[in-house]
């Protein structure tokens, strides 16, 4: 017998990631902090550890209003900066 | 759950680090170490090119949906379970001709879009939602409340993609308004939030499977639920307007009484408020206010969602005959249910969000509401006889939605 699978007829749209540039030294890393617990205490030491290797390396912080909530300004950061880390989870 | 989202976003391939559970507890020294052992990873993602070019995911054809199994009952259901298509329950088999037939008696055009259900944005068609449907056990004349219900879920105001995703214990409550519960005959009397009713417990459960099947939130996959909560099963009530003495839920959303409405909130279980006792408002709301507000809610920090309060006919009763209206109930609980900044410093989830203007988190003594006025605390007459009522906490950066049903 015939039957239904319940899952939706589906097509995604495919992107294709940022170039990585030939030396990180003039980037502008975002740093997203998503409002849990010691996010920003991660993030901070990571790009600390960043910058000890490339100098000139420039950082732009950026917190969600609530974890569980869209950042509804991806747009400037994406204006902003070439690369960015997101805290995500926990 | 990084890996699900970024295959959902067509980007499956995109850098990432995973740190295991849990991260909160560190103190900055051990937070320090597991950077440095990051490091190189990050680094590599910084410098590498790489082959992080997205594709698509789950590109289900239409001849994709039809699968060839036997006619016996127990390894459809076999079958379903193990591809994890279902609540775990028994499901009624979405044979070909059982679903075609119930699109007819339920006059859908099989291909109509609703629109993109999250996380996994799964395009929720007609039929997509008749096949869940049939197998939640739901009647053809139940899909205009599905129907209302899924538009509902989908408006952004929601978050859906939190509501399905976070490790809260949250799931959407519906709420069913208007000359259609009682043609029905949707439960808001005795034990209507638990079982015994087919319209709740079919419909309910039909929009569970369908935020799993079509959405995507498995459980333990997309859908990060800590403990979750036995309404994630199924979570629908219609209200007790026949003893609302204020009048139905859905006309303080400007819609006619006679108007049939559903209403979605992202709710916890419902929480017991038990008030033997009181005859008279003074002692009812001050059981009702307190309990709406503890530590471990993520209302009690503030949020900026809507939470429910369903009152008891005979509380109602006690309500109303001494002159109050909803709007005194709500502004008693938001301006009583409230715990000090002192207090909320203690634990729970202090310094996630961040207050409003109006909340001095530097005062010890200052007071928090639950919601951010007085109207974000929405008001339903609910169960029948007896002095329970019940208080319906919210996950936090979620608003409740209402429909009118198309009949």
């Amino acid at each position: 017998m015939d039957y239904y699978l319940p899952l939706p007829v589906e097509q995604q749209a495919s992107f294709q990631l940022s170039k990585r540039p030939v030396t990180p030294m003039n980037l502008t890393i975002g740093l997203l902090d998503n409002t849990k617990k010691n996010a920003d205490v991660l993030l901070e030491s990571l790009s600390g550890l960043i910058k000890e290797k490339y100098n000139t390396v420039k950082f732009k912080k950026y917190r969600k209003p609530n974890s569980s909530a869209p950042f509804k300004e991806i747009s400037t950061i994406a204006k902003e900066c070439q690369f960015v880390i997101n805290a995500h989870g926990d | 759950m990084a890996a699900y989202e970024a295959e959902t976003f067509g980007i499956p391939g995109i850098p990432k680090v995973v740190i295991p559970h849990p991260v909160a507890v560190l103190n900055g020294q051990e937070i320090n170490e597991l950077a440095l052992e990051k490091f190189p990873t990050v680094n590599r993602f910084l410098m590498e090119q790489g082959n992080f070019i997205g594709r698509s995911h789950c590109q289900h054809k239409e001849n994709d949906t039809l699968i060839q199994l036997s006619s016996d009952i127990l390894v459809v259901n076999h079958y379903y379970h193990e591809k994890g298509l279902t609540d775990g329950l028994p499901i009624i088999p979405p044979e070909k001709k059982r679903v075609d037939t119930f699109m007819q008696k339920a006059c859908l055009e099989p291909e109509k879009i609703l629109g993109k259900i999250a996380p996994k944005n799964g395009i929720a068609t007609n039929k997509a939602l008749a096949i869940n449907c049939v197998m939640a056990g739901c009647k053809p004349e139940y899909m205009p409340i599905i129907i209302a219900a899924v538009e509902a879920l989908i408006e952004p105001s929601f978050n859906l993609r939190g509501v399905q995703t976070t490790t809260h214990p949250c799931s959407p409550l519906i709420i069913v308004n208007g000359p259609i519960a009682k043609k029905l005959k949707l439960n808001g009397k005795y034990n209507a939030f638990g079982q015994g009713n087919h319209a709740n417990a079919t419909i309910g459960r039909a929009i569970r499977l369908i935020l799993q099947n079509i959405g995507g939130a498995s459980p333990g996959e997309l859908d990060r639920s800590t403990q979750g909560q036995p309404a994630k099963y199924s979570y629908c009530v219609a209200e007790n307007e026949d003893q609302n003495p204020w009048g139905p839920f859905h006309v303080d959303f400007q819609f006619k009484a006679e108007d049939s409405t559903v209403t979605v909130i992202a709710g916890e279980n419902p929480h017991n408020i038990n008030d033997h006792m009181s005859s008279e408002p003074l002692g009812l709301m001050t059981t009702i206010s307190d309990c709406c507000s503890s530590m471990g809610m993520n209302n009690t920090y503030l949020s900026k969602s809507n939470v429910l309060v369903c009152i008891c006919p005979e509380h109602a009763d006690i309500l109303f005959k001494h002159g109050w209206t909803k709007d005194d109930i709500k502004e008693y609980i938001w301006n009583k249910s409230r715990k000090t900044i002192a207090e909320l410093k203690l634990g729970g989830m202090f310094n996630m969000a961040e207050f409003p203007d109006f909340v001095d988190k530097n005062n010890d003594s200052e007071t928090v509401p639950i919601v951010e006025s007085k109207e974000d605390i929405l008001i339903i007459v609910l169960g029948g006889p007896g002095k329970h009522s019940s208080f319906v906490p919210s996950f936090g950066i979620t608003r409740s939605v209402t429909k009118k049903i198309q009949v």
